[in-house]
């Protein structure tokens, strides 16, 4: 090769080397101010179809997409409501894809409902954990806590609570949780229910079994109270103006025993009872 | 005889696993294992729970993918080469039969395959201990080792399969080219006819139609059903497994690989080679 020709290659190769470097740089800046809201297109396209293109490499995927939405809270501008829902929708799929993965309703709960306080999207997600992870007490527990903090639902929430107590391993407080919500959805019979055919595990370690029991009586306290206070109302067609009177008029015979407080509290308004003073 | 017969297949087979070797295919997945190990520390870092089933996803998907790659890429052309390349009349002058010759080209490209699943299994088994590690609690709950490495031993099964069925479309074909495509629209098929049978009955849109439900009915019959070899998540998670089930697969997948190597036998008899 002769020197010309060395000269030749040396300057076409500083050329390209020089249009490389300048080009990639461009494209780099222009592709940083790209959002991930720019990136969360997966939305678009029908879980259906991820399953059929993902074919065995399902779990992959998924765990893509989820690093998807990871990525969306991830940047430090305000995200728009629009990139929730794009979030829920991304999780979705990829709960189709793989409806086991812990990160994906963990996802749901943090970002979707209490982020972007869209729980009514979260939910279908955390039901879809729920029925798949039998193992794992939390998916029915961020949905009792969505029933109770965003919908006011605490029938339902009470419901998920104890559904999440009864799980293996569960913390035993969120039946007493369930209890409360039980008392306050009117569901207290079969909060009492739930209770009693926890308590007939003979492998709950025994400090859980007297926190149950506790619960227990206090709800059978407050529906004793109830049904003598429903009694009363039908009768004089008013509330009695206190519990005692209940033993007064000969509708109960002595003060149920309550494990937390020496009283059952009354509200002469609407007749309710509780077993402490937190509404 | 029949002594005879076993040791021409086994020594085809042994021709067939040192060509592969020769060939360099297994440095390309060594290199691929050890891409593995790093890919799979650096993917699981970036999750927050259940690391473990990332690890397992990554790793067992890397098998999967290097398999297909030797099927399609390695395996085709070693049987196609043979016809291409006239290399094949020297094998066949010797006391060799046509069906002896399919048979020890299978073994010995099967032993490749159960050869890189192995050792990208390892690899897969060893990222997981080193991206899982000091975050035992983000190990699913029930995840143990006689279930990832049945999955693993699943995996190459199906591998097994879907190297029978690029042998019959080899076999039926006279272009690499067509039988790499046709072997890849199996392995599509066959990973998706069951969800596809299942969207399909279960469509209310699709009730009347007879003729699309018989037709799925019947490509369900005449391709390997893969999606019912894939125990990556029963693995990820260590979700019990079925002892009928596994002994169902695992038969079929075996039936499958004699049908199919029975059917490329009696057409590579009736081939014309010249």
């Amino acid at each position: 090769m002769t020197r010309r020709n060395v000269f030749s290659v040396i300057l076409a190769l500083c050329f390209f080397v020089t249009f490389f470097v300048v080009c990639n740089q461009a494209i780099r800046e222009i592709r940083s101010g790209l959002s991930s809201s720019y990136q969360l297109n997966a939305s678009a396209l029908p879980p259906g179809l991820f399953k059929l293109f993902a074919g065995e490499f399902k779990g992959l995927l998924a765990d893509y997409l989820v690093l998807e939405v990871g990525s969306v809270i991830g940047i430090k501008k305000k995200i728009p409501q629009e990139e929730y829902a794009k979030s829920a929708a991304a999780l979705a799929r990829s709960l189709v894809l793989d409806p086991y993965f812990q990160q994906t309703y963990l996802y749901a709960q943090a970002i979707v409902a209490m982020e972007g306080e869209m729980p009514e999207k979260a939910m279908p997600l955390l039901d879809i954990s729920r029925e798949q992870r039998f193992w794992d007490w939390r998916p029915a527990y961020y949905m009792g806590f969505d029933y109770y903090y965003f919908l006011g639902d605490y029938a339902r929430a009470s419901e998920m609570f104890f559904e999440a107590a009864k799980v293996k391993h569960a913390p035993p407080a969120l039946a007493i949780l369930g209890g409360r919500f039980a008392k306050k959805g009117g569901r207290i019979e079969a909060a009492i229910g739930l209770l009693q055919s926890m308590l007939g595990d003979p492998g709950l370690e025994e400090k859980h079994r007297a926190q149950l029991s506790d619960r227990l009586v206090a709800l059978k306290g407050v529906l004793l109270l109830e049904n003598s206070i429903q009694e009363y109302r039908s009768q004089y067609d008013s509330f009695p103006p206190s519990l005692e009177t209940l033993i007064d008029k000969g509708l109960l015979r002595e003060m149920p025993p309550n494990p937390y407080e020496d009283r059952f509290y009354y509200e002469e308004k609407d007749g309710q009872v509780f077993f402490d003073n937190v509404r | 005889m029949r002594g005879g017969k076993m040791s021409n297949i086994f020594l085809i087979a042994r021709i067939t696993f040192k060509e592969c070797i020769r060939n360099r295919a297994l440095y390309g997945i060594f290199l691929l294992g050890l891409l593995l190990f790093t890919a799979n520390i650096i993917i699981t870092a970036m999750f927050s729970w259940e690391l473990g089933k990332v690890a397992v996803d990554v790793g067992l998907s890397v098998v999967s993918f290097s398999g297909l790659i030797i099927i399609f890429f390695l395996s085709i052309n070693a049987l196609s080469n043979d016809l291409d390349r006239k290399t094949i009349y020297m094998i066949l002058s010797r006391p060799i039969n046509r069906s002896q010759y399919i048979l020890g080209k299978y073994t010995g490209l099967g032993l490749i395959i159960l050869l890189s699943s192995a050792i990208l299994g390892i690899c897969a088994a060893l990222s997981f201990k080193l991206a899982t590690a000091g975050h035992e609690a983000f190990i699913p709950m029930h995840f143990s080792w006689p279930v990832f490495f049945l999955a693993l031993t699943y995996l190459s099964l199906s591998l097994l399969v879907l190297l029978a069925i690029s042998f019959l479309w080899v076999s039926i074909t006279t272009h690499p080219f067509t039988a790499v495509l046709l072997s890849m629209l199996s392995y599509f098929i066959g990973q998706n006819v069951e969800n596809v049978k299942n969207m399909i009955i279960k469509n209310q849109m699709f009730e009347d139609n007879v003729l699309l439900i018989k037709v799925t009915d019947f490509i369900s019959w005449v391709f390997p059903n893969l999606a019912a070899f894939d125990l990556k998540t029963t693995a990820a998670y260590g979700l019990p497994v079925n002892a009928s089930y596994l002994f169902a697969v695992a038969a079929y997948g075996l039936s499958y690989i004699g049908i199919c190597l029975i059917l490329t036998m009696m057409i590579f008899q009736r081939r014309e080679l010249a």
